[in-house]
């Protein structure tokens, strides 16, 4: 090597956070990013248009929008900067270098669940900002709605992401469609349903920290610990998957 | 094939024992022990031989179903200290099409543990060094084939690996480039790296190297100086398709060249089957720089190689697909 010395075997966090730079650089030429803003103006046209329309504005009906939002951002980012490694066969010059598996799926989570969180958090302000001038007079929104569903907003930039980039990692050619799939069929359902089995669902823990849900029993907390656990859970099936995975259907 | 010995001193750069690798029921490579200590070896086989399981299995990609690899005498699936030596240009040609060539490189060696401004140095090099000057701030999205061979290629060297595995690093590029990517291949191995090649064409094995091993259907068949090989080849005629902008032009170059043995034209390329290879790529060359003729792609179609593989064979085949 011309310039002296010899290349190291980097750590796992080192790789991992190497990652997430350029795969952030890479998000910011493409057009998901792009894509996922013009999304984020849906709920915010909404607020407009409750505004103008309603007497009266309640939090409950601009929170919704942002539910469904929270259900398209995350994946868009997060599943199709997997899936396109895997699909495209990019994976293979990571691997064949002295890093980590892990690093590869942590480094590219890294990039994209702090973009999604910043999109939907700043859409969450800017939908309470919008929405507050509606409130009805002499009684104003709760002085705590706004840091809900701000939290709220992260929380589910955090959990979807790791679910449906560990759905990416497992099933790379339709990563994004199964992950809105997943969303969608089975995890919104869930949410919906009046028994202790919502608490498996993302959206319905979404909506109890966003003050859209009131809670049979537990609180806004218990419901991000719950998140944290359905969080964990997904990422622990992907880096199981791609810790076992060779990938062969391409090997050949 | 011999089951390698074990070496005394420093460790052999690759060391197949009776590897073995299954996809399901289909069976990739079979029983292979491969000894490679230095020098440019060829891996030659039609596609779907096998050697591109191979190959993976020696940059840790895939780890056998049985038998054992090692890399500087450590596992590459489970050493990151094997895989640092290792540079590996795989055969798909897809890269970051967002980044410019020099960001890309510079992102392969960041991560193969160069620190950033070193790593951008470096990177750099391998892509002037490919003959990628003018092309280091360009996005690769817009990149040719030649072009993506060339980046592949530099970002396989730029963290100065001992061991280069190269899986069909001459597919599709034109005539310049082709002489360029062997000079270049040629000039690491008389640098001490040791490189292994893959290609379904025996003429690109035999511009880098002699030395060859032949894989068909997952199982060695041959290894070492192959003259025997070569003469059956050449009884079979070779086909070569260039994709260019004037197909007919390059077919009256070639047209009336004793070794030609038909001429077809397909839409923005001719197809050429000749019996001496090696006069007709001359002749190709040639002809393409008198007439300044815009070559997109040169490929060898490897029907004639299974051709002899299966009689080899004796039509018996392998055990795998």
């Amino acid at each position: 090597m011309s310039a002296g010395g010899r290349a190291s075997v980097l750590s796992g966090w080192s790789a991992a956070r190497l990652q997430a730079g350029w795969t952030l650089r890479r998000i910011r030429r493409g057009r998901m990013l792009w894509l996922a803003c013009l999304f984020a103006l849906g709920p915010i046209s909404f607020a407009f248009l409750v505004v103008a329309k309603a007497h009266h504005v309640k939090w409950d009906a601009l929170f919704a929008p942002l539910v469904l939002l929270a259900g398209i951002v995350p994946p868009l980012l997060s599943a199709s900067v997997i899936a396109d490694e895997f699909e495209d066969h990019t994976y293979t010059y990571l691997w064949s270098r002295p890093l980590p598996r892990w690093s590869v799926l942590i480094g590219k989570l890294m990039a994209t669940v702090p973009l999604a969180a910043a999109v939907l958090c700043v859409t969450a302000a800017i939908c309470y900002q919008v929405g507050q001038r509606g409130a009805a007079p002499g009684n104003p929104w709760a002085p705590l709605t706004l840091p809900r569903g701000v939290a709220a907003m992260a929380m589910a930039a955090l959990a979807i992401s790791l679910a449906s980039g560990s759905i990416a990692v497992m099933m790379p050619r339709h990563g994004l469609g199964v992950a809105y799939a997943y969303l969608l069929v089975l995890d919104a359902p869930l949410g919906a349903m009046p028994f202790s089995i919502a608490r498996l669902s993302i959206t319905y823990h979404v909506s109890v920290i966003g003050g859209l849900k009131q809670p049979e029993d537990g609180s806004g907390g218990a419901s991000a610990l719950w998140l944290c656990g359905i969080a964990g859970f997904w990422l622990a099936l992907g880096l199981w998957r791609l810790a076992r995975s060779e990938f062969s259907s391409d090997a050949r | 094939m011999e089951a390698p010995a074990s070496g005394a001193g420093a460790p052999a750069a690759i060391e197949m024992t009776g590897c073995s690798k299954w996809y399901g029921h289909v069976l990739g490579v079979s029983e292979v022990s491969w000894l490679v200590r230095g020098g440019i070896v060829g891996l030659l086989g039609p596609n779907g031989a096998g050697k591109s399981t191979m190959m993976k299995m020696i940059v840790g990609l895939l780890s056998p179903t049985r038998g054992r690899v090692a890399v500087f005498g450590r596992e590459p699936a489970r050493s990151p200290e094997a895989r640092l030596r290792i540079g590996y240009c795989p055969e798909h040609e897809n890269l970051y099409d967002e980044l410019t060539a020099l960001e890309w490189v510079t992102c392969m060696a960041q991560l193969s543990g160069l620190p950033r401004p070193r790593a951008r140095a470096e990177a750099e090099r391998a892509l002037v060094e490919m003959g990628l000057k003018d092309a280091l701030g360009r996005a690769v999205r817009g990149f040719s084939k030649g072009m993506r061979q060339r980046t592949k290629l530099a970002q396989c060297l730029v963290h100065d690996p001992e061991l280069l595995i190269l899986d069909e690093p001459l597919t599709g590029v034109d005539p310049i480039a082709r002489a360029e990517i062997v000079e270049r291949i040629r000039q690491a191995a008389r640098g001490g790296k040791t490189v292994v090649v893959s290609s379904h064409v025996l003429y690109e094995i035999e511009a880098l190297t002699e030395e060859i091993i032949v894989i068909y259907r997952g199982q060695v068949l041959a290894e070492g100086n192959i003259y025997e090989i070569r003469t059956l080849i050449d009884k079979h005629p070779h086909r070569i398709r260039v994709e260019c902008d004037r197909p007919r032009e390059l077919g009256r170059g070639l047209a009336g060249e004793d070794h030609v043995v038909t001429i077809l034209f397909e839409r923005g390329a001719v197809v050429v089957e000749t019996a001496e290879p090696d006069r007709c790529y001359d002749r190709i060359a040639e002809v393409v720089l008198e007439r300044a003729i815009q070559v997109r792609g040169m490929t060898s179609p490897d029907n004639n190689l299974g051709a002899v593989f299966d009689y080899l064979t004796g039509g018996r085949g392998g055990g795998g697909a």
